[in-house]
């Protein structure tokens, strides 16, 4: 086991240096060890700079201790090379939707950023973040949504230090934050049987397929529990869902009469 | 004259014919018009068909059926070889044997589709899977061995004992590519000896070492030539063909797509008379609509199908197939296709009958055939040609390979041979026949209209009823549309559908396993075809029966008897090509629209691949995300039916009817 010091663009006005940690593999190539997916990875020129930037984010930079209270940084989850999922104080193990609070692009070291904007695009339409950033460890480009996502407002800008980029995730926390504080408030009221803000959750969340709402529903004269997922909100006081495990062909609804109480969101 | 000089000919009197009249003014001039352009259509494709001097044999059937076996022994690819056998006692001594020169076996032991054809020489071609397609396959191995070693221990969305299921014949090339036999005993399995030589977070390094044991970047050969000094040809084929197909090669990928060029004076003299003869791969789980098989069926003029199945189940496993492509509104796909049964040992003599077992070869087969026949004739298939074809009759099994058995004489294995070669040809002959009887029959019915007359005002009348008749069947309602996703999902669940694992390779590769020829597009078609062939069959019916009635109420001589024949003919073939548009239209649709893109920018695939490993339920929920995804998919199903009625089928029909 080794250390290996992978130049990381610029920080602080310094020119920054990411540790990783390598091993030697048998054949002559070399394997780094993510401390996120706590495995060792073949370090490609791709993996050298994910690594970098991984490191940055959960060492590097001044404020990692203060981040990683809210954010948990992921590798290669949903196909996203690194992701930021907040994990702050809102959320306990009754609500526990994913919100994504940036997503990073990470290409090799002479590839071009701006081949690869469009890219980062439909990886934050298809989230539903707002904050990305795309790096090769020599360029750090930022995108930002604005707006609607079915009508976004893109903005994009080159960064000259790293330190822009932590400044913007941790916003995009802060912004996180009080948008799950809303929601959480919309789940205590929907917990409590308040239908509208249960549709108000499903207009939220109701698309991430990795969700599941654990729902109290009235049937017959008594109650019956149901995971739900892939929720939509289709009329003004009807919920159309689909039940985990159970497949039917068309999807199930549930009115406002049938709703009982949202007892837990959480992924499955 | 060639039978298809004869229809090139009729095509270039009709076109003269038409060139005669380009502006009809009258409602038979139309109908003549209209008739020519219908009658030329088809002896262009009769004409193509009767073009081909030599057939390709297409072997299709189940995995494990004999396909093979069956293949070799009637091309003569066997080679007689005295081999070092111990007897019960073990006591060694040379025996003579005869060997399959493609590997055989008890099932999933052909590679991949092979192609064989007469040449003048021996040599192998051999088209690859990509190097991506090939690297995942290698992938999807080390995991499962990781799997094996490591239970507790996984990555990222695995389950603990998840296994990957790909055909046993892949695992076997990947083995042998990467050098990490299994051994006797699973102690023994070398690849899992290696992993076990990684610590339990090291799976990238099990699997990086794995790939560079495979050396795919200089698997790049694809062609091998027999050296014209190798004394013995037929040995070279085997030992190259066993390198290939179990990927023992260093210099050679795993293999998509094997063609093997024979030196025809090693074939039998038959062969002179076949293009080629192709060993397609085995069909697993009942699952005959694949787009291999259907290009075959469908799309290649020389192609003449051999159905092959176990004498226990025929026809249970190729009606299905049968059902699906011979249709009454495509009068030459009967002829497309054979049936060989492949008896085993003593199977026809112990056919139950009346008093128990027939106790008869020749029995046996005798009650089988009439029961195939009245089984597809249940299902509206009639007159199909049905061989059996035991290869290995005469024959007893020597370890693997076998040899010819004492009371029997080559001649009576050359009689089976000839026997099963003489059903084939004339087969094809009957299917030669039968388009040089339409070409006939289609310049009769040329002769006539070209000599019509006319229409006198009452049959005009006729026509015109008939038209406002047709044009109140414009609308069709697809009452059955809602049952694709049935469908559709039983491809994936129940009786014969495909292994739950497949659902996950398949959605790692969006929607493609080849593999496993898995496509989730093209699944649409054969489902689509059998909604809209059941519902618009009856409009369809009503429309031709309008005709029917037309030709009823006109008089024997007059020309409408022969143009409305002409238009019947029409509509079943117009009937049949707005079947397979609606297919294509709804494999478009899920590709272009309901599943696009293809990549991980598409929330959908995103969420299919990431619900693996995520606790029970996983073929329910990822079908019921497909379900999801696809909602409002009848109505766009219901859609194209109703416009492709219109514009391939009642369109055509009243411009054919039309005022001129």
């Amino acid at each position: 086991m080794a250390t290996l010091d992978v130049p990381c663009f610029r920080y602080l006005g310094k020119d920054l240096t990411a540790s990783l940690t390598v091993e030697d593999g048998t054949g002559g190539e070399q394997f780094v060890r993510c401390p996120v997916r706590q495995r060792l990875f073949r370090l490609t020129p791709e993996e050298r700079v994910r690594q970098a930037l991984v490191w940055f984010l959960r060492e590097g930079c001044n404020r990692a201790a203060e981040l990683r209270k809210y954010i948990r940084f992921g590798v290669e989850e949903s196909s996203l090379d690194v992701a930021a999922f907040f994990v702050g104080g809102r959320l306990d193990e009754r609500f526990r939707p994913r919100v994504t609070v940036a997503i990073a692009e990470t290409k090799r070291r002479e590839e071009e950023l701006a081949h690869y904007v469009e890219q980062l695009k439909t990886y934050l339409l298809r989230e539903r973040c707002r904050a990305g950033l795309l790096f090769n460890g020599r360029q750090a480009t930022w995108l930002s949504l604005a707006g609607e996502f079915e009508q976004p407002q893109w903005t994009t800008e080159s960064l000259t230090d790293l330190q822009a980029a932590e400044e913007r995730i941790e916003q995009a926390s802060i912004h996180a934050d009080a948008y799950l504080a809303d929601a959480r408030g919309v789940f205590t009221a929907a917990a409590g049987g308040d239908f509208h803000a249960l549709m108000k959750l499903v207009s939220l969340f109701g698309s991430d397929l990795a969700l599941t709402f654990a729902l109290s529903i009235r049937s017959k004269g008594s109650l019956g529990l149901v995971h739900a997922f892939s929720l939509r909100a289709d009329a003004a006081n009807l919920v159309t869902y689909r039940a985990r495990g159970v497949y039917s062909r068309h999807r199930q609804r549930l009115s406002s009469p049938e709703f009982h109480s949202l007892i837990e969101l959480r992924p499955v | 004259m060639t039978h298809a000089t004869q229809a090139t000919d009729l095509i270039v009197k009709i076109d003269e014919e038409r060139a005669k009249r380009p502006d009809p003014k009258t409602v038979f001039e139309q109908m003549r018009k209209s008739a020519l352009a219908g009658l030329r259509a088809e002896l262009v494709e009769l004409s193509k068909l009767l073009g081909t001097a030599r057939h390709c044999l297409v072997f299709i059937g189940k995995v494990g059926v004999g396909k093979t076996t069956a293949i070799c022994h009637l091309l003569g690819l066997t080679a007689e070889r005295e081999k070092k056998k111990a007897n019960k006692a073990g006591v060694e001594g040379m025996v003579s044997v005869t060997e399959d020169l493609m590997a055989t076996g008890s099932g999933f032991t052909t590679l991949c589709e092979v192609v064989v054809t007469p040449a003048d020489k021996n040599e192998f071609e051999v088209e690859p899977f990509p190097p991506l397609e090939v690297e995942r396959i290698i992938g999807d191995f080390c995991l499962a061995i990781w799997n094996r070693v490591y239970p507790n221990n996984i990555g990222e969305g695995q389950r603990a004992g998840d296994q990957v299921n790909f055909p046993p014949e892949l695992v076997r090339a990947v083995r042998n590519m990467v050098k990490l036999p299994e051994g006797e005993r699973r102690e023994d399995d070398a690849a899992v000896r290696l992993a076990r030589e990684f610590p339990s977070d090291g799976f990238d390094q099990f699997q990086t070492r794995v790939l560079g044991r495979a050396r795919l970047d200089a698997r790049t050969r694809t062609e091998f030539v027999c050296p014209s000094t190798e004394a013995d040809p037929r040995a070279w084929i085997k030992k190259t063909f066993d390198d290939l197909n179990l990927a023992r090669l260093d210099t050679v990928s795993i293999p998509r797509r094997i063609t093997l060029r024979v030196d025809a004076t090693l074939l039998t003299p038959r062969m002179a008379n076949v293009a080629a003869v192709v060993d397609t791969k085995g069909v697993d789980a009942a699952q005959f609509n694949r787009e291999d098989l259907d290009r075959y069926i469908r799309e290649d003029r020389s192609a003449f199908c051999i159905l092959t199945e176990g004498f226990d189940t025929a026809p249970t496993d190729v009606a299905p197939l049968l059902q699906r492509h011979v249709t009454p509104e495509a009068p030459m796909s009967l002829s497309k296709f054979a049936l060989m049964v492949i008896p085993r040992g003593s199977e026809p003599e112990k056919k139950v009958g009346g008093q128990g077992p027939v106790g008869d070869r020749d029995v046996g087969i005798s009650l089988l055939r009439g029961q195939i026949d009245e089984t597809l004739a249940s299902r509206g298939i009639r007159g199909l040609n049905v061989m059996f074809f035991d290869p290995l009759r005469y024959f007893e099994t020597v370890g693997v390979d076998y040899r010819r058995r004492q009371d029997s004489e080559p001649e009576e294995v050359s009689a089976d041979r000839d026997e099963v070669w003489d059903a084939i040809f004339e087969a094809i002959k009957l299917r030669t026949d039968k388009a040089r009887e339409r070409v006939k029959q289609i310049g009769d019915s040329f002769q006539k209209i070209r000599e019509g007359k006319g229409l006198n005002p009452t049959e005009e009348g006729l026509v015109r009823q008939a038209r406002a008749k047709i044009t109140e069947h414009r609308h069709i309602t697809l009452a059955n549309a809602d049952r694709f996703l049935e469908l559709y999902r039983r491809l994936w669940e129940g009786p014969g559908s495909r292994h739950p694992m497949t659902l996950r390779a398949t959605n790692n590769r969006f929607g493609y396993y080849s593999p496993r020829n898995i496509d989730v597009y093209y699944d649409a078609i054969p489902i689509t075809e059998e909604l809209v062939r059941t519902v618009v069959s009856r409009p369809k019916e009503a429309v031709l029966n309008i005709v029917r009635n037309v030709e009823h109420e006109s008089p024997p001589d007059s020309d409408l008897q022969e143009l409305l024949m002409v238009l019947e003919t029409r509509i079943d073939s117009s009937f049949e090509a707005m079947v397979r548009e609606v297919g294509i239209t709804m494999q478009t649709y899920l590709h272009d629209t309901v599943l696009a893109p293809q990549d991980a920018s598409n929330q959908f695939w995103v969420s299919v691949q990431g619900r693996y490993g995520r606790g029970p339920g996983y073929r329910d929920d990822v079908l019921t995300m497909y379900a999801d995804q696809m909602q409002g998919h009848e109505t766009v199903l219901a859609d194209a039916a109703e416009r492709a009625w219109q514009r391939v089928v009642i369109d055509p029909i009243l411009e054919y009817l039309a005022e001129g």
